[in-house]
């Protein structure tokens, strides 16, 4: 017994030697990380500590709470997401924090880290009417930096040597960070590549192309090019391995970003062929996009235009607004998006070219189809009309934050739902929900009594004769069977009666496709929904190009010192499995949560919920703009600070 | 009649505004005078060479934008978007090409910068201006686009109490307008006039002389009756 009792003694003690040896070598066989290096894979941000003697470094937050990482001398950061800073306040006080520059030409965001409520206070207005089309999910709080760092620094810090590389991509201002050691080189790059050659999303990357005098709305993944850039300078460094703020380490970095760039590439060639632009910019400017992505040898396939003849006489082009006159001269509009098509409209009346206008329908948000609809309802005296998302946001523009809202909020918009009918004069009108060009898009399907002529579809701006007007990633296009142009193409190709034409709003022209157009259409539509999931690492790919699938209601509010208000969490579970939601607020100083825990929010799979919580403004509140953020988390998510919400505090 | 007399015309057709602007080309041919022909472009000035060289997006640009460049960077603009008219639009009258002889009139750089509300020009634009004297023949105005433009043209024509008259023109195509025909020149009948001194100081030397011989008769009688 006693023997037994020794043997077994010896081998604990064995064991106990031997095992941290033999675990140490297999993590140094393992680890591609060289020694003193800690990296913690971790949601929602990786953690990682170089050890530099007795002191620390950390890149993007410490990567434990162990006594020997959690106050690194300094902290470095690649980007301006709240999901990074957050991580950072914290260490605030006890650790220096380096940030990258903001570059030039994005000078609202010039004070993000030290006064982000400059940011924050012009967005209360600028948030109408924007076309800027970049990510919200900016710092909300301070986060004064010791240093700013740009392309081409030299950081000698504790010594280490820390060579910095802007590589913009993913957003604007990112950096890569790179540093030698056990004659490894070590790239700390962000959010700029994820392990297996993907990105974290696709909408973050909508940019201008400012060489083919495309606009950042119009600039679908308008920032792949300098991405490409950003990797191939990256590769050209020829590092070890990458450590990404999220997610597992990069081990085989040249054939991860070589990955990453096929992939955007074909994704970018796949939406130039069937795209709608080539209608309006024509090849030349397309090809120069395409020369910024696919490089200048590449083929840039595109449709020819589809068929496309005058309208007929009883519609009239006004801008953006199409006016449909009867034969006993009455008119009905579609859209009033500016000043001069109302004035244009009035004095048709005054004129005698049309007796009266006897109602608008507006087939979506953007300004460019809204902004004259409050005056024109007040100057017409008709009623507007509208499908539910477009009416809520007419009447209530301050609540919803999408692009080119206009802030002229319509007094009464008459909702119509989906199928509905209604018979105008000589013509017969069905209201479809028609998510196109954007989610919150509706068509009109118009169609004469008598058939004296062909029924005309009126599509808002969701097709245009070269193909869809998919361009900007922050319209919720989304790539669902029961939503976004999978849609719209089975509305186009099953749900209308034979010969129906097309119409867009900015077109003077009828125009439909065949069936091998809308089958080219299709199918390489499909064929990209495929590859965005390929590309980004969500269990859906619609969470990759919907930036808003949670969302704050209202999105801005006014609110008394004193007062109570509400907001609400609005999420559209994506995902093809029923999910939970971990709901946690974040309230500043001068607002509180009336209720401090959240209950979590069950959706069905493809379904969509909503949580509303219950706030109140302090009597000495802050006067302003407060913001409230919210995170959020689920099985294999955890998104701290996703949604944000303005309430401005007034007395 | 009365109303298109109270009400001018239709407006021309209005631009889209922000950052579907830039979809299209504008320009309007204004047809209300019969004598001359009033004919706007529409530049959309982050466009230019100027702004395209500082990097600036076509899409994000408002009212400030303009308000915040200097005198001389927008006389470059004015510049740039003069030559753009004249490389990419083609105007014209008959054989005579007139878009490379015409003047160009654009605003002073104030009202650039400052446009008053009822301009309802959209942000960012330059308004060039074209006049052209309606000719008496019926030759017509032809408007076209350069084969190498980088983006459709949409012409609208207004003309008194009509909707507007829109064309949407590929690169390379073309479209004939009819001009109205000026008025003749008024034909001034012969008539002798009197030379106004015969003619106007016996009228008032009249009235005035009845006036007071009425009231000198009628004060006699009264004097007489008492």
């Amino acid at each position: 017994m006693r023997v037994f009792q020794q043997l077994k003694l010896s081998a604990l003690l064995c064991l106990s030697i031997l095992g941290p040896l033999v675990t140490a070598t297999l993590n140094a066989q393992e680890s591609p990380l060289p020694e003193g290096i800690r990296f913690v894979e971790k949601l929602p941000v990786n953690g990682l500590t170089i050890h530099v003697g007795e002191r620390s470094l950390a890149m993007y937050r410490p990567a434990s709470n162990a006594e020997s990482d959690k106050t690194p001398v300094a902290i470095f950061l690649t980007h301006a997401r709240r999901d990074l800073t957050t991580g950072a306040r914290p260490l605030v006080k006890d650790t220096r924090i380096f940030v990258p520059a903001i570059p030039e030409g994005t000078e609202e965001m010039a004070e993000i880290f030290t006064k982000p409520q400059i940011h924050w206070k012009a967005w209360w207005e600028k948030r109408f009417d924007y076309y800027g089309q970049q990510v919200t999910r900016v710092p909300v709080r301070r986060l004064p930096p010791s240093g700013v760092v740009k392309d081409g620094d030299h950081i000698e810090l504790s010594g280490e040597s820390i060579e910095v590389m802007a590589t913009p991509g993913v957003t604007r201002e990112g950096v890569t960070y790179l540093i030698e050691r056990g004659g490894k080189r070590i790239a700390f790059s962000g959010n700029l590549i994820l392990e297996g050659g993907r990105v974290p999303d696709l909408y973050s990357f909508q940019e201008a192309i400012v060489d083919a005098k495309v606009g950042a709305y119009h600039g679908y993944a308008g920032r792949f090019g300098p991405w490409i850039e950003s990797l191939e300078k990256l590769a050209a460094k020829k590092p070890d391995v990458i450590v990404p703020s999220q997610g597992p380490l990069i081990t085989d970095p040249q054939a991860d970003i070589a990955k990453a760039i096929e992939r955007a590439r074909a994704i970018y060639a796949n939406y130039l062929s069937t795209n709608a632009l080539h209608w309006y910019f024509g090849e030349e400017r397309m090809r120069t996009c395409a020369d910024k992505v696919l490089g200048s040898d590449a083929p840039m396939e595109s449709m020819p235009m589809a068929e496309h003849i005058d309208l007929p006489a009883w519609v009239q082009h006004i801008g953006t607004t199409k006016l449909l006159v009867s034969k006993d001269k009455v008119g009905f509009a579609l859209d009033v998006g500016s000043p001069n098509a109302l004035k244009t409209l009035q004095e048709a009346v005054a004129n005698g070219l049309v007796t009266k206008i006897e109602g608008i329908w507006v087939t979506h948000r953007h300004n460019d189809h809204t902004q004259a609809v409050r005056d024109a309802q007040e100057a017409l005296g008709c009623p507007v009309y509208a499908i539910e998302s477009v009416a809520e946001a007419l009447t209530n523009p301050g609540a919803h934050f999408s692009p080119g809202i206009s802030a002229n909020a319509v007094k009464d918009v008459k909702v119509v739902a989906d199928g509905e009918t209604m018979a105008w004069r000589e013509f017969d009108f069905t209201f479809r929900f028609f998510p196109g060009q954007m989610l919150d898009h509706g068509a009109m399907l118009v169609q004469p009594k008598e058939k004296t002529s062909d029924p005309i579809f009126f599509i808002g701006d969701s097709f245009s004769p070269s193909g869809i007007d998919d361009y900007c990633l922050m319209n919720r296009n989304l790539m669902r069977e029961d939503s976004g142009y999978l849609k719209c193409f089975q509305i186009v190709r099953e749900e209308l009666p034979e010969n129906s034409w097309l119409v867009n709003q900015h077109i003077p022209h009828l125009f439909r496709f065949t069936d091998k157009e809308l089958d080219h259409l299709e199918t390489r539509y499909r064929e990209r929904i495929a590859m965005i999931a390929e590309f980004t690492p969500w269990d859906d790919p619609n969470y990759a190009i919907d930036e808003q699938w949670a969302w704050l209601f209202p999105y801005g509010q006014e609110v008394k010192r004193g007062e109570k208000f509400t907001v609400t969490l609005r999420v559209m579970n994506h995902s093809k499995i029923d999910r939970e939601f971990r709901v946690r607020s974040h309230f500043p100083k001068s607002l509180i949560q009336m209720k401090a825990t959240l209950p979590s929010l069950k959706i069905a799979a493809r379904e969509s919920g909503e949580l509303t919580m219950e706030g109140r403004a302090l009597e000495d509140a802050a006067l302003g703009v407060q913001m409230i953020t919210l995170s959020l988390s689920s099985d294999g998510l955890d998104l701290p600070h996703w949604c944000e919400a303005m309430v401005k505090v007034v007395k | 009649m009365k109303r298109c007399i109270l009400f001018l015309a239709l407006s021309v057709c209005a631009p889209s505004v922000e950052a579907h602007l830039f979809l299209y080309e504008n320009v309007e041919c204004n047809l209300h005078d019969t004598r001359k022909t009033r004919i706007e472009f529409s530049i959309h000035a982050p466009e230019l060479p100027t702004a395209v060289a500082r990097g600036i997006d076509p899409a994000s640009v408002d009212e400030t934008w303009l308000q915040g460049l200097d005198k001389e960077t927008i006389e470059v603009l004015k510049n740039e978007a003069g030559a753009f008219i004249r490389e990419t639009f083609l105007l014209q009258l008959g054989n005579e090409e007139w878009i490379k002889k015409c003047v160009i009139e654009f605003e002073s750089v104030d009202r650039i910068q400052h446009p008053p509300p009822e301009t309802q020009l959209p942000s960012g634009c330059l308004l060039a201006t074209v006049w052209i004297n309606n000719p008496e023949s019926s030759l017509p105005l032809t408007v076209g686009f350069a084969p190498t433009a980088q983006k459709r043209l949409m012409v609208a024509i207004a003309r008194p109490a009509a909707f507007p008259e829109v064309h949407d023109l590929a690169p390379g195509e073309s479209v004939s307008i009819s001009l109205p025909t000026p008025p003749p020149p008024p034909v001034v009948p012969e008539v002798i006039v009197a030379p106004p001194s015969s003619r106007s100081p016996w009228i008032p030397w009249l009235v005035v002389t009845t006036t007071c011989g009425l009231g000198l008769g009628l004060f006699l009688r009264r004097k007489r009756s008492r």
